[in-house]
């Protein structure tokens, strides 16, 4: 089917232009002046991984790629969560 | 049929478009000068970068028919990955800017004007508000004995 073809043609582009975008988020993540720059570009990895992740679980037709980008999303509100908690309260309780 | 096909090509040009979207956040990030500038470019990178592409990929899930029956499955994976993003990033977000104003980490860039700053309580106003609060005399009174905690 010719649509088909159209769209592994999408997702192939998408894979590269997201690949890219991973490469640029960690050197923010390994360069970051502050912690707190390190944990942003940790966060919009975590996030953007979990939406690559749904889309490779359609691409290699398995759903069991998909079902870890829900703990990789929650994953990534427990750091933030967590380093707020330690900076401003000097501790993490829960 | 004309409607999967029409909810197919919506999928795919989200999913287009979020990896666009992420790529113009990721070089934002690397470029941007202080942090708070950055987080306008997280921003991007989780709303349009993340969101965006996972509801697409929930929309060409739904009409995808090599994956079979588990074609719903994976539609309601990824229904709940885009809600729970959209409601997780903002949160975080706005948290770590918090932490960050708040614990007073790194440099502060140079501003005009800080509202928030000037709208703060003074350290000698704090000590005075927990007197008030606390019961305390202040420090001209006498202090008198009370048993604060049998008395409640």
């Amino acid at each position: 089917m010719n649509v088909e073809v159209v769209f592994n043609e999408v997702l192939y582009f998408a894979a590269v232009i997201y690949t890219f975008a991973f490469v640029l988020y960690g050197i923010r993540a390994i360069k970051g002046p502050t912690t707190a720059d390190i944990i942003l570009a940790v966060d919009c990895l975590s996030f953007d991984m979990a939406a690559f992740m749904v889309i490779l679980g359609i691409y290699f037709k398995s759903i069991m790629l998909a079902s870890g980008a829900i703990i990789l999303a929650l994953w990534a509100f427990m750091l933030d969560i967590y380093y707020t908690k330690y900076v401003l309260y000097g501790e993490v309780e829960v | 049929m004309i409607i999967e096909d029409i909810i197919f090509t919506i999928g795919s040009v989200a999913i287009l478009l979020g990896a666009v979207y992420d790529l113009i956040a990721a070089i934002g990030l690397l470029r941007f000068g202080d942090f708070y500038m950055r987080t306008h470019a997280a921003t991007i990178g989780t709303v349009g970068g993340a969101v965006l592409p996972v509801f697409g990929a929930g929309l060409v899930a739904l009409v995808y028919h090599p994956l079979g029956a588990q074609r719903f499955f994976m539609a309601g994976i990824a229904f709940t990955v885009g809600v729970l993003i959209l409601l997780i990033a903002p949160t975080g977000t706005h948290s770590i800017v918090s932490a960050v104003y708040f614990g007073r980490i790194g440099k502060k860039p140079r501003l005009v004007v800080d509202q928030l700053e000037e709208d703060l309580p003074k350290r000698k106003d704090v000590v005075e508000l927990v007197r008030e609060h606390e019961g305390l005399p202040s420090e001209g009174e006498e202090r008198e004995f009370v048993f604060r905690r049998m008395v409640r």
